[in-house]
């Protein structure tokens, strides 16, 4: 039990039966429920779900920022091997050593580029901000440092951006600065929260491959938060699903999406339209039945039960699917997985 | 921005001229003759009819106020009728009285308003404290808190002088001793005041994004509070101080009087107890354009302050 | 939090109208019977002690409650006469009336009330009636502002405009949709109105231009007692706890409502 679930492997990050419960009015919240992963050095994992699935939860707990909107209990395990080498359990970190994690260890861009700048500072002082936080520099070399990142993200005229208010830059410029404030520290996780939900598609694509070379470059992993399958088809190397604060299926993302085997992740993928592959006349896209259900009353069973076509009474909305292994690196949550992949399941 | 402020500006000069206008009509023509004021209700018409003589009320009112305008331009705003002194030298006595008490006060409601709503500590534990302090300070009279003080601090406990000042000759510990209940007294409504706005803003700022992100950033509970959220969460301030001026003036005359300091606020009590006609007209001017400036002031400021109106 | 606001509030408020209605059966003494026994200190028989006339000052500051009401609630209404009818046409006719209205109501909004109604009330002479006046031309426009806002916000709504669509006139709809959705609003600010009437009417009083003498007055009872403080401070401190907790209850029964 004591020993570390990361000691001897390749592993960034390891979450251990992750629950995250909030107390609110109408009364407590499960909105994380047992939820373990891991994250390699240099990899890139998508955390995929439906709005209210628990993702942006779990990933904020990572950085011990998951009780900052309310009263939340924190259960469970999240151990990171720090750039030093030796490793911590974020869960059980002083306020002050927490702070040392955030922004220079792991650090997070959000879905908003809009509110994400204060308006109130320029986009200099909001780099040089996390840079001195973290190291001990000069202000000097704290702008030289902040003018290179933003040279590196791509943007067109670095040195007036420095001088800029957020509100003077565009929706994708922001989403530059955001990822540039991020860097600044080189930590070994990006937390990336639907960077790109809110940009043009045109932006969103410029993102992602800024997103893509800057990873190749400092070789840190990225936790990629989204509910678009296709977006994480391209950027992920594996991906994890969530549903209802529970994690229902998780692997590389090629074998997740050429076998899915939970049947949430299949009617997620069937209701995505795909370029390269006609529809034949008369095919539809699929939606979901029903609706993704409310945090407070969580069916019993498996989650999904209501919604699933292969749902068997006595069976999926009594008993709680455990994650089994599916095949190499691919594990479900499903009770009939066996009788859907083989084709026997009505 | 430049051309906002010369805007402000520009609005705010005939902005002065209509009111003070309205102001010296109102006292002049609507509400009855000065004269009558300055004599009584028992008057005798010829007895009015001299005065009005004396000092040109009979002339039409629009000359009267520019007569009146031309002379206050040249310092000269006439003389108290009850002790023939000029009103504009009794008027330059008393107002460092009045800046001062309501400088000091607007310093400490303000101060006292972000910090007990900005320190991350202080908004957990005294939020409850917090409350009950607003509506205090917005609903109880000045007189009331002022006489309390004086009970508490100077009747009971005997560590304050009750009578409110003290000449800065007489050394600056002396005064700001005596400077304390009155300033406490005023500062009451404008800290309450402060206090809900500031605090409904700085609920909302908290919510935004920008703060997740100073504190994904690895920033103290501290810094992420004073140094982010603090600055957007009191730009709305700036322009309320602007709006509660005239409260502000009218807290002053009744702090003044509650404390006998010689200031604007007593001159005027004490001019319109003894019907002094010229000292009523020149304070009650002198008060209208000065919340006015003030208003413009705390524009101004807002413009400068917020980035978003500063370089667009 | 609300709930209790509004509980406190409406308590406090109904105290003292009990207080102003029953006045004469729940003082003790009548409030203008001098006697020997000048500037006493409270005891059983005078609980909040007597005044320089050897008047009981706990009967003058349940009398009080009579002038404090009727100066709070004329004046609040005198207020909502005015401000209603201009911020509603202001808000929902726009145009030239609203060009004209709004810089008017933002001027005297900026101007400061207790210095105007100083001023006016020594030009027309200090009598219940004329303070009642008095603060309602001072306080409607803070009204006339909420109505404006109010207004122009239903205005927006689609049931305006069908009301529009099928030839409703203005007045017509004025009475019969804006009105009805503005209501509770109005009736918060009325409250807030009347705590703020007593509040800069005692403040009057309090310089000196109140009701005058022998009428009890809770601002002018605290003037008086204010020269006492040392030898009897129930004689200041009483009649202006009744102030305050009058205002308070007003307030806090109008801000409960959103």
């Amino acid at each position: 039990m004591s020993s570390s679930p990361i000691a001897g492997n390749d592993s960034l990050v390891a979450v251990r039966d992750l629950a995250v419960r909030f107390a609110t009015p109408a009364g407590p919240v499960l909105a994380v429920d047992g939820v373990s992963f891991d994250i390699m050095r240099g990899e890139t994992l998508a955390l995929v779900g439906e709005s209210g699935s628990g993702k942006s939860t779990a990933a904020l707990a990572l950085m011990g920022m998951a009780g900052l909107s309310g009263k939340a209990a924190i259960e469970g395990r999240i151990a990171l091997r720090l750039k030093k080498g030796n490793e911590c359990d974020v869960n059980r970190l002083s306020a002050r050593d927490l702070r040392q994690v955030r922004g220079n260890e792991i650090a997070m861009i959000f879905q908003e580029p809009m509110s994400s700048l204060n308006p109130v500072y320029t986009v200099a002082s909001q780099i040089v901000e996390a840079i001195t936080e973290h190291t001990k520099t000069t202000s000097a070399a704290a702008h030289a440092r902040a003018l290179e990142l933003l040279h590196m993200m791509g943007i067109p005229n670095p040195a007036k951006c420095m001088i800029s208010y957020p509100h003077q830059l565009s929706g994708g410029m922001r989403q530059r600065v955001m990822i540039a404030v991020a860097l600044s520290c080189e930590p070994s996780l990006l937390v990336a929260d639907e960077p790109t939900t809110a940009l043009d598609v045109t932006i969103q694509a410029q993102i992602i491959a800024l997103l893509k070379r800057v990873q190749t470059r400092t070789g840190m992993a990225i936790l990629f938060i989204t509910h678009n399958l296709g977006l994480a088809a391209e950027i992920a190397d594996r991906a994890m699903v969530m549903y209802a604060g529970r994690m229902v299926e998780q692997g590389a993302v090629a074998e997740v999406f050429r076998n899915p085997r939970m049947p949430y992740t299949q009617v997620l993928l069937r209701s995505l339209p795909r370029l390269g592959r006609p529809r034949e006349p008369g095919q539809k896209l699929e939606a979901i039945p029903g609706n993704v259900p409310s945090a407070l009353k969580r069916p019993s069973g498996c989650a999904f039960h209501p919604r699933c076509t292969f749902m068997v009474q006595g069976q999926c909305d009594e008993h709680a699917p455990v994650i089994e292994s599916c095949g190499p690196g691919h594990a479900v949550a499903c009770l009939r997985w066996r009788e859907i992949a083989a084709g026997r399941a009505a | 921005m430049i051309t906002m402020i010369v805007r402000r500006l520009l609005t705010a000069l005939p902005t002065i001229a209509a009111s003070t206008a309205l102001l010296f009509f109102s006292v002049t023509v609507i509400l009855g003759s000065p004269a009558g004021m300055m004599l009584g209700q028992d008057a005798s018409p010829q007895a009015i009819a001299a005065l009005n003589e004396k000092y040109g009320f009979d002339r039409p009112a629009l000359v009267q106020y520019g007569a009146w305008v031309a002379n206050a331009f040249q310092g000269d705003l006439g003389r108290s009728f009850t002790t023939q002194q000029s009103v504009s030298r009794a008027i330059t006595d008393c107002i460092p009285v009045t800046i001062e008490l309501t400088l000091w006060s607007i310093l400490l409601a303000a101060s006292a308003a972000i910090v007990l709503n900005t320190i991350p500590v202080f908004k957990r534990t005294l939020t409850g404290a917090t409350t009950l302090a607003n509506l205090i300070g917005i609903t109880v009279p000045n007189f009331m808190l002022g006489i309390s003080l004086i009970f508490l601090f100077s009747v009971w406990l005997g560590w304050l002088p009750s009578n409110g000042w003290a000449p800065w000759s007489d050394g600056a510990g002396e005064h700001l001793r005596r400077m304390i209940m009155p300033v406490l007294t005023l500062s009451a409504y404008y800290f309450g005041a402060f206090s809900i706005v500031y605090r409904a803003e700085y609920r909302d700022v908290a919510q935004r994004m920008f703060i997740q992100v100073a504190l994904a950033k690895g920033l103290s509970e501290w810094k992420v509070a004073f140094k982010h959220a603090l600055p957007n969460a009191v730009l709305p301030v700036i322009t309320f101080v602007g709006i509660s001026m005239g409260q502000l003036t009218g807290g002053a005359v009744v702090t003044e009087t509650v404390f006998s300091m010689p200031g604007t606020g007593r001159l005027f009590v004490s001019a319109i107890s003894g019907h002094d006609f010229p000292v009523v007209l020149a304070v009650g001017m002198l008060v209208v354009t000065g919340v006015i400036v003030m208003n413009l002031l705390a524009d101004i400021a807002y413009t400068i302050a917020n980035p978003q109106i500063r370089f667009d | 939090m609300r709930n209790l606001k509004s509980i406190v509030g409406l308590t406090l408020v109904a105290a003292f109208v009990v207080l102003a209605a029953f006045a004469p059966a729940l003082a003790p003494y009548d409030p203008l019977r001098s006697s020997v026994n000048m500037v006493d200190s409270p005891s059983f028989s005078h609980w909040f002690g007597t005044d320089e006339l050897g008047r009981d000052i706990l009967s003058r500051v349940i009398y009080g409650a009579r002038t404090s009401l009727i100066i709070g609630f004329g004046a609040a209404t005198c207020a909502m006469l005015i401000g209603v009818p201009i911020g509603m046409m202001a808000g929902y006719l726009r145009g030239g009336f609203d060009l004209v209205a709004v810089p008017l109501i933002d001027l005297f909004i900026a101007l400061p009330g207790l210095v105007l109604a100083l001023i006016i009330t020594v030009m027309v002479g200090p009598s219940l009636m004329n303070l009642v006046l008095v603060l309602g031309f001072v306080m409607w426009p803070t009204i006339a502002r909420l109505v404006r806002g109010q207004t122009l916000a239903v205005r927006e709504t689609l049931y305006i405009e069908a009301a529009r669509a099928v030839g409703g006139t203005p007045g017509w709809i004025i009475r019969r949709h804006v009105w009805p959705n503005i209501m509770r609003v109005v009736a918060a600010q009325f409250a807030i109105s009347v705590s703020a009437a007593i509040f800069t009417s005692a403040s009057l009083s309090f310089l000196g231009l109140g009701i005058p003498p022998p009428t009890p007055d809770w601002g002018g009872l605290v003037r008086v007692g204010f020269d006492f403080l040392s030898l009897n401070p129930l004689m200041s401190l009483g009649p202006g706890a009744a102030v305050t907790f009058t205002v308070m209850g007003f307030y806090l029964a109008g801000s409960s409502v959103e």
